[in-house]
């Protein structure tokens, strides 16, 4: 099970994908997701000030679930929760073809920064990204 | 005709240029801010067509100082300069015309630098990105004494095969009537 | 009203190209002649001329992140974890990918940074007392805040010089 999220500048998640095999309780892992992307934020919030690398890998691990961060140039946070531990590569390049595309939706005059990013175009594309490196 | 499509490619040739990504991102910026001055988006086509005029008044002085060609004041005259110069000097496009008549022409183009990354949204399904480009032709015109509506019938932006804009003729403006202006 | 819906399927602009700048340009004349109508309009809406200034700052300051974002992307460039690197990737990378130059770093007592250009492309056919460079001015700050160099309250103090 995976959990991609990217969170704006109010800590506030503005994307967020469930790549989920078999799916439990939703609610509760709901719940659950939310309170351990804010406790890795810090931990990522801390690490991206020690090195200049886009990838973070495990910035936390709790509660059975590792969370691996990529940091923007701009200070745009991307989450992966997992629980297994992932292969790097597969891991990074998902998050650079994330990145690519983010870019080009923050490129448009009209998004509005740190707003949710609902374009059912842009979800296809990273449920496919999800697909291809983290199955 | 070939003499302003010449005219046109040695004045871009010659001018001091700029990415169009610098371009494009300044034009969207300056959307984006209009759009938050006025709710209504019929008001931001206006002020957009506003700016176009302001910009247009100014332009044809700096074609004709570059080119030496005259805007002509006859208005089925006017389509080739603007297609085959004015598009090709300031904006590196190449426009065509189609359907010239008395009355009215139409430029086409595919090519746009003012609309790098853009993508418009579902809830401003009437706003008019490009506007300025029909003020300036208006504005333009308005200098040599024609006085035109001009405005999008194709536009790229809301998935057309291409931008095509017309221009209608509307009066032959007397200088007469510029002079009253300061009674 | 517009009667016709959009047709065109949103998110054709996540199949376009960004990794690679796009070789079209524009003559300058025609950026200038949009900047002037842009502060035309402000000066418009917004009749006083302190006003001006802090309008133009704005509009720049959405563009920042943005800038920074793609710049940033197509030169695989890390995250600036100290000022003074983060100054030289804007007054050089930076400047050299929007204005096709670079511009000078100074540094001065008290924290204080200054980015020379002594052509800022908002000046160039207009006059610069109009105050056209906050434009630019705000689109350092943009990317300064986006970097998180919130202690740079001192970005507001950089302000491209002219000349």
């Amino acid at each position: 099970m995976n959990v991609f999220v990217i969170v704006g500048k109010d800590d506030n998640p503005i994307y967020q994908a469930a790549f989920i095999s078999q799916p439990k309780g939703s609610t509760e892992l709901c719940h659950l997701h939310q309170f351990l992307i804010h406790a890795a934020l810090d931990c990522t919030d801390e690490q991206v000030w020690t090195t200049n690398s886009l990838f973070l890998r495990a910035v936390d691990f709790f509660h059975e679930m590792h969370t691996s961060a990529y940091v923007t140039p701009g200070h745009c946070r991307f989450m992966m929760l997992h629980d297994q531990p992932k292969i790097e590569d597969n891991l990074k390049n998902f998050f650079l073809e994330a990145h690519e595309l983010y870019l080009k939706v923050i490129l448009n005059p009209f998004y509005e920064p740190n707003t949710p990013i609902t374009s059912p175009a842009f979800d296809a594309k990273i449920r496919a990204l999800g697909k291809k490196y983290l199955s | 005709m070939a003499n302003f499509a010449r005219s046109g490619e040695m004045a871009f040739l010659k001018a001091d240029k700029i990415n169009s990504e610098i371009f494009s991102l300044t034009y969207g910026a300056m959307v984006a801010q209009i759009m938050k001055d006025y709710e209504d988006i019929e008001e931001v086509n206006r002020q957009l067509d506003r700016m176009g005029q302001n910009i247009g008044s100014r332009l044809i002085d700096e074609l004709f100082a570059k080119t030496g060609i005259p805007v002509s004041s006859n208005f089925m005259e006017t389509a080739e300069v603007i297609a085959k110069v004015g598009f090709k000097m300031f904006l590196g496009i190449t426009a065509n015309v189609v359907n010239p008549t008395p009355q009215q022409y139409s430029l086409t183009f595919r090519d746009n630098p003012m609309v790098d990354f853009v993508e418009l949204p579902d809830n401003c399904a009437n706003l008019r990105y490009c506007n300025l480009l029909c003020g300036v032709i208006r504005g333009a015109l308005e200098q040599v004494q024609i006085k035109v509506e001009c405005h999008f019938v194709r536009d790229m932006l809301r998935g057309d095969e291409t931008n095509e804009i017309q221009v209608r003729f509307l009066e032959q403006v007397r200088e007469s009537a510029l002079d009253q202006s300061f009674a | 009203m517009e009667s016709r819906l959009l047709r065109r399927p949103v998110g054709t602009i996540l199949e376009r190209n960004v990794a690679t700048k796009s070789k079209a340009e524009v003559n300058l004349h025609a950026f200038s002649l949009l900047f002037g109508s842009y502060m035309e309009y402000t000066l418009r809406r917004f009749p006083d001329q302190q006003n001006i200034e802090r309008r133009l700052d704005e509009t720049g300051y959405r563009l920042g992140p943005r800038i920074l974002e793609l710049v940033s992307f197509r030169e695989r460039a890390n995250r600036q974890l100290k000022i003074q690197p983060m100054l030289n990737f804007i007054s050089t990378t930076i400047w050299r990918n929007l204005f096709g130059k670079s511009a000078s770093l100074l540094k001065f007592p008290r924290g204080t940074w200054g980015i020379r250009d002594s052509e800022p492309l908002t000046n160039k056919y207009i006059s610069p007392n109009l105050g056209g460079a906050a434009f630019i001015g705000g689109i350092i700050r943009g990317i300064l805040c986006a970097a998180n160099f919130e202690c740079t309250v001192a970005c507001h103090q950089i302000a491209p010089e002219k000349g």
